[in-house]
């Protein structure tokens, strides 16, 4: 079976006060190149630690964590930036836009430390845009889009370098039941058309009804996995 | 990552102008406080370059009542063998003495003129007659005028403001002290104070004999080969010209250092006062910016979080938050340094220092006003301009460096948890 991301033994330990929070706790998790997974759990159950560490925001305590074939703890900052970039995109629950910068400018966030030509980054945000239906809205400050539009242009500006792999971290937790379906029917448009590897997280039973496959987490175990 | 870094700046307006009004304030003082300092050396310096001296030694006595001839204002005679003994001291370039005169002139005894007895041999070298753009030239060369000459008897120099309010000219002659003197050329000035300068030159053998005393000077201007020097002389010195100080008399040594303390003794009080205050200033400044630069990441720990999250990597961050202080650091010295220069140039040219009356002495009833005016110069002004406005830029790019070390070393993770 060929696993887009693999967690061995994966175990995440916070110092808070100290004392030592059990994020993750030797959690086992494989997921399939071009699958959809969602992990759900209640608040404080490491559902956002684990999509932390498959994002490579975060290194595992102990264990290892591999995606598309790379053990992202042997990894050095620099690589796991350039990881990110390449082969992953987040969408968060609160949207994350910057503000003073249009739906364009966003989009082309990724593209701006980098050296990609103006141009070409602004016709690869255009397309991206164009595929979440905001290409009218191309020109407008995040202040004037809705809850969903805001999060269809974080959709846009996780795709911008077409990734193998979308993170979603309650990407509908913000918005009213009929923006979060739309929200889901675009991620699983895209996922059909990109044929890309999604892990979202979400509290929603409704959604992990819905699910191709669940794992569901608890205390930072994974108590259930279901496919 | 220009227009993004400009666009932030932008979004924190009230911040970003905060920021840059501190750091305007604190170069423009730096700016004005060195550029101050600098007019003022330049303006103690002037008198001295325009003399061709280094220290120039006068006794100074109680002013003795007016004469047909007297020393000038409280000046004492110094013997001209005291002349010899100097040049022959060690690091002395050159040295020559003066004989300035409060002399009666013309048929009426009210009109009195500022003579002053020049070298011969020394007049075009070092004295109020140097010859050069930044002292004195020759208005009348070309139709004949000329500097003394040591066979000269009864001939002199006239300053230009003087020959033409009494209308001398090439030829003409005027009585100075009951005896008659030709003029034999005709000086044009600088503008500026200058040291031991007369309306009128004559050789410094007529000079003694109009004043009777016998082979005297009353100042004595000094070259030193080079500031270490000028020190060592100063002492030596004291040795060779004696005064009285139980008749109240005093040695005045006056060099271009310490002219300044004399002539504007609260201005240097103030300048500083001004320095410190600047350098408080710029600390106090930096602190804030720090300080806001910080907390600036602090607040931007979700956009710190998602950039990472899409790919870049600390250093373009860093990079990011270094240029925007680096910009705010630009704008705030641009126009600190602009306003401290202005400052600088309205202070100097609202101020006025003048040359202490011993170094030039003129009658209250001088003919023609005293040239004691000390000229200040923003010269060499710019390269301290420069300086303050590379103390802006690096309190921006520094408290950025702090700000984007901080924002660098933050985990994507924790800056996204934090939020």
């Amino acid at each position: 079976m060929d696993y887009h991301v693999e967690l061995k033994r994966v175990t995440r330990v916070f110092a808070k006060n100290g004392e030592q929070i059990r994020a993750l706790d030797g959690v086992d998790l494989a997921v399939a190149r071009g699958s959809w997974t969602v992990v759900v759990g209640l608040s404080g159950s490491g559902k956002s630690t684990m999509l932390s560490l498959i994002g490579g925001l975060d290194r595992a305590t102990e264990g290892e964590v591999w995606v598309a074939g790379n053990d992202l703890g042997k990894l050095s900052s620099d690589a796991l930036a350039d990881f990110r970039r390449e082969k992953v995109g987040f969408v968060f629950q609160s949207f994350n836009l910057v503000p003073t910068f249009t739906a364009l400018e966003n989009v082309c966030l990724p593209f701006v430390p980098y050296k990609v030509a103006r141009a070409q980054a602004e016709k690869k945000a255009l397309e991206v845009l164009e595929q979440v239906g905001m290409l009218a809205r191309a020109n407008h400050l995040p202040g004037e889009l809705s809850g969903g539009e805001q999060q269809r242009v974080a959709i846009a500006r996780a795709l911008v370098n077409d990734p193998e792999l979308l993170l979603a971290d309650e990407p509908t937790g913000e918005l009213d039941t009929r923006t979060g379906e739309k929200v889901l029917e675009l991620l699983s448009k895209l996922h059909r058309e990109r044929g890309m590897t999604i892990v979202m997280t979400s509290h929603d039973p409704r959604i992990a009804e819905q699910a191709p496959a669940v794992v569901r987490l608890e205390d930072g175990r994974v108590v259930a996995h279901a496919t | 990552m220009l227009q993004y870094a400009l666009k932030e700046l932008t979004r924190r307006k009230s911040r970003s102008l905060l920021v840059i009004f501190g750091i305007v304030i604190c170069t423009a003082l730096l700016a004005s406080a060195l550029c101050i300092s600098q007019a003022m050396r330049n303006a103690a310096s002037q008198p001295f370059q325009s003399a061709n001296a280094d220290i120039i030694i006068q006794r100074e006595l109680a002013e003795c009542p007016f004469a047909l001839v007297k020393h000038a204002g409280k000046l004492g005679a110094i013997p001209e063998e005291s002349i010899q003994q100097i040049r022959e001291l060690p690091g002395v370039d050159m040295a020559a003495g003066v004989l300035e005169l409060w002399v009666t002139s013309g048929p009426d005894e009210t009109d009195r003129a500022v003579v002053t007895g020049v070298d011969p041999d020394y007049q075009h070298k070092l004295g109020p007659t140097k010859q050069g753009e930044d002292c004195c030239t020759l208005t009348d060369h070309e139709i004949g005028g000329r500097y003394l000459y040591v066979t000269d008897d009864h001939t002199c120099l006239v300053e230009e403001p003087y020959a033409k309010k009494h209308g001398l000219k090439l030829g003409s002659t005027l009585l100075l002290g009951g005896e008659e003197f030709t003029v034999v050329g005709t000086l044009r000035a600088a503008e500026g104070a200058r040291i031991a300068a007369g309306e009128i030159y004559v050789t410094l053998r007529d000079a003694q004999a109009m004043l009777g005393e016998g082979e005297v000077v009353n100042a004595v201007l000094v070259r030193a080969e080079n500031q270490k020097a000028a020190a060592e002389i100063e002492k030596k010195v004291r040795e060779i010209v004696k005064v009285d100080t139980d008749q109240g008399e005093r040695l005045a040594l006056t060099t271009d250092s310490n002219v300044m303390s004399s002539v504007a003794g609260v201005a240097i009080l103030a300048q500083s006062a001004n320095r410190w205050m600047a350098g408080l200033v710029v600390l106090v400044v930096f602190l804030l910016v720090v300080k806001s630069s910080l907390s600036s990441v602090s607040e931007r720990m979700r956009e710190i979080g998602t950039m990472k999250a899409l790919g870049w990597r600390d250093r373009h961050v860093a990079r990011l938050l270094a240029l925007e202080s680096g910009l705010v650091g630009l704008i705030g010295g641009l126009i600190g340094t602009g306003a401290g220069y202005g400052a600088a140039l309205g202070y100097t040219s609202s101020t006025t220092l003048r040359l202490p009356a011993l170094l030039n002495s003129y009658p209250a009833c001088a003919k023609t006003p005293p040239p004691l005016d000390m000229q200040f110069s923003l010269a060499g002004c710019g390269p301290l301009v420069v300086g303050a406005f590379l103390v802006a830029l690096s309190i921006g790019v520094l408290s950025g460096y702090l700000a984007a070390r901080r924002a660098g070393k933050l985990p994507p993770a924790e800056a996204l948890r934090r939020v």
